[in-house]
């Protein structure tokens, strides 16, 4: 049986108002195992893209634990977070984010020069993942070049040149066509089986949702 | 640092033709520029007064307390045996006297040097803002050649040529109350503008016999002017040559004469440089403004880097990187535009004296570069571009990640 990867224990979530606390998440316990695809889904509000961000050591929680492999996330700086961000989990927003200035193929290897691999090597790589992902013609177009289905694939193959063992997606075919939408939905559970990777989705999409063996619902804050 | 990231992500053509980086920059330049120039003016002011003083009176000059020197080829070899750094030295004569021509008279200071090596020599020669040619001074007769300051030269109405008259009043030796002149008539074959308002409007210069003529002095003088290799070594080698010829002689270098002055404006510069500084800081107030521009206007990308792995003081350096970048555009155009506006400065005081002589003392002056002057304004503009730099660069680091990535 897989070990917990990542877990929450009694997660809270709270931001000050003007005369008030707003409370985003309550108290949320959750173990993702390695290699499982898993999905958060609830209504615009409920705080799943707020527990992905905990979840992903973008932001913090007010109250709680996050670990990795019993590892207290928690605990470490920023600069540490930020380390391990990079080696060890992917992101895919609902926005491509691709930086406009850089080309595709600058883009997908940015995670891999900021965590130090020389530029040929990370261009190498980078231009392995563009290939897969039908890219290998686009490499050198900027964003502004590219569609909006190409721009989606350019971020996934982004979040995977740093072989991670996570990837966190955020409403990932939110922003596109049915036809791409399904294309990029295809191509997260094709990659969760080929590389065997955990995959932690956030969703709105019933439809979306259904495809994954596990399914987390939020609402006010807590899993139903 | 991640200079590729800065060259890809900051540095481009477009972000530098910015108007909010163009307005930056040109605050910067002119910023330096004028800090150079005033730096500039202030040690060519100093390096003038020191040269016309130098000129006039050389770099060391030594008295004999309360009496004239009656054996100066004794005393010139033990000056000379002092040291090797002295270039020159030549016995002078000093005359308080009155000068007449055209009905009117004026105050001088009858300056009576060897001829043969006044009249050869590159400093009297540069100075020359007249010249009366050899065939014009043969015809003159019955007076003898003198350098006279420009101003002398105006208030006698004194043309090349002209013959005026010197008179040093003297006590008779009958009767102590009774005065009888001596006068001597000299023609202009010089009008100098030696570059100090106290000279141009005193100085006259003869041959040292005319001078000892006048004085009835025979062949004693009043002193020694000496010139040396290195003129900022008169101080030092004024004290050896005191030690040497011993309290009957009195040895004073040029720092002597206007210490006051010179110390005033060493001030003054340290002042201006300040208050010039304070131009340079508010400019980089523009870099600071910028910079939070960029900072809010790539903060959906800041936090993409930041969910990617670049760390706190990744962003820090970027943003510093792009500060000082730009700090260092616009210290380079400054200091172009610096030594452009110092070479214009000359020119332009060439075309239209903008000093008044009889304020400032000296009827012109030169901007001066002094290296160690442009080394301190990189120095103090670096320092202040890091500090502006820093708000901003730490404002972006410190941006919450999660905020930037809601929206496209």
């Amino acid at each position: 049986m897989n070990s917990e990867i990542l877990g929450t224990r009694c997660v809270t979530k709270s931001y000050s108002m003007e005369k008030s606390q707003l409370e985003v998440l309550k108290g949320v316990d959750m173990s993702i195992k390695q290699g499982e695809a898993v999905c958060i889904m609830g209504v615009s509000g409920a705080g799943k893209s707020t527990l992905l961000h905990i979840l992903g050591t973008l932001d913090t929680p007010t109250l709680g634990k996050v670990y990795y492999k019993a590892e207290d996330l928690t605990k470490k700086t920023d600069d540490q977070l930020a380390e391990f961000r990079n080696k060890k989990m992917g992101f895919v927003f609902q926005f491509h984010h691709l930086l406009p200035e850089l080309t595709a193929l600058e883009n997908v290897s940015l995670p891999a020069r900021v965590g130090g691999i020389n530029k040929i090597d990370a261009e190498a790589k980078a231009q392995g993942l563009l290939n897969k992902m039908g890219l290998s013609d686009r490499a050198n177009h900027y964003p502004s070049e590219m569609s909006g289905g190409e721009r989606q694939r350019a971020a996934i193959a982004r979040a995977l040149v740093q072989d991670p063992e996570i990837l966190f997606a955020d409403e990932p075919s939110g922003n596109l066509d049915e036809d791409n939408g399904r294309l990029i939905q295809d191509l997260f559970f094709q990659l969760q089986k080929d590389l065997g990777l955990t995959l932690i989705v956030v969703t709105h999409d019933q439809d979306f949702a259904n495809r994954f063996p596990k399914i987390y619902k939020l609402k006010n804050g807590v899993f139903i | 640092m991640h200079f590729w990231l800065y060259r890809k992500f900051i540095w481009q053509k477009k972000v530098f033709f910015e108007p909010t980086t163009l307005f930056s920059i040109a605050g910067i330049s002119l910023g330096v520029a004028f800090l150079l120039v005033s730096m500039a003016g202030f040690s060519g002011f100093t390096r003038s007064l020191k040269k016309s003083i130098i000129d006039v009176s050389g770099d060391i000059n030594v008295f004999r307390r309360g009496n004239r020197i009656s054996d100066p080829e004794v005393v010139k070899k033990e000056i000379l045996g002092v040291s090797s750094d002295i270039v020159d030295i030549s016995g002078f004569v000093q005359i308080d006297a009155l000068s007449a021509h055209a009905g009117k008279l004026n105050a001088v200071i009858l300056q009576g040097l060897d001829w043969s090596v006044v009249s050869e020599a590159p400093e009297i020669r540069q100075r020359a803002v007249g010249e009366l040619s050899q065939e014009q001074a043969v015809d003159i007769i019955g007076a003898k050649p003198s350098y006279v300051g420009k101003v002398v030269a105006q208030k006698l109405k004194l043309e090349l040529g002209d013959v005026y008259k010197v008179i040093m009043p003297q006590v008779s030796k009958s009767s102590a109350t009774r005065v009888e002149p001596k006068v001597d008539s000299f023609y202009v074959d010089k009008i100098l503008d030696f570059g100090k308002y106290e000279f141009n409007q005193r100085v006259i210069v003869v041959d040292l016999k005319a001078a000892q003529t006048l004085k009835g002095m025979g062949s004693k003088i009043n002193g020694f002017r000496l010139r040396l290799k290195d003129s900022d070594k008169a101080e030092e080698l004024a004290e050896k040559v005191q030690d040497q010829l011993g309290f009957d002689y009195s040895v004073r270098d040029w720092t002597m004469s206007n210490r006051s002055l010179f110390q005033a404006v060493e001030y003054e510069k340290m002042v201006l440089f300040f208050v010039m500084l304070v131009m340079v800081v508010a400019a980089f107030f523009n870099v600071s403004t910028t910079l939070f521009l960029g900072v809010l206007r790539r903060y959906t990308q800041i936090s993409v880097m930041r969910a990617l792995g670049l760390k706190k003081r990744d962003v820090v350096m970027l943003f510093c990187a792009h500060g000082l970048a730009l700090g260092c555009v616009g210290l380079g155009i400054g200091l172009v535009l610096g030594l452009f506006f110092c070479w214009s400065f000359e020119k332009i005081q060439q075309i239209y004296p903008i000093m008044p002589e009889d304020v400032y003392r000296l009827s012109a002056f030169s901007a001066h570069i002094q290296w160690n002057d442009v080394f301190w304004v990189i120095v103090a503009t670096l320092v202040i571009c890091f500090i502006s730099t820093l708000a901003p660069a730490i404002r972006g680091s410190r941006l919450s990640p999660v905020e930037g990535l809601k929206y496209e």
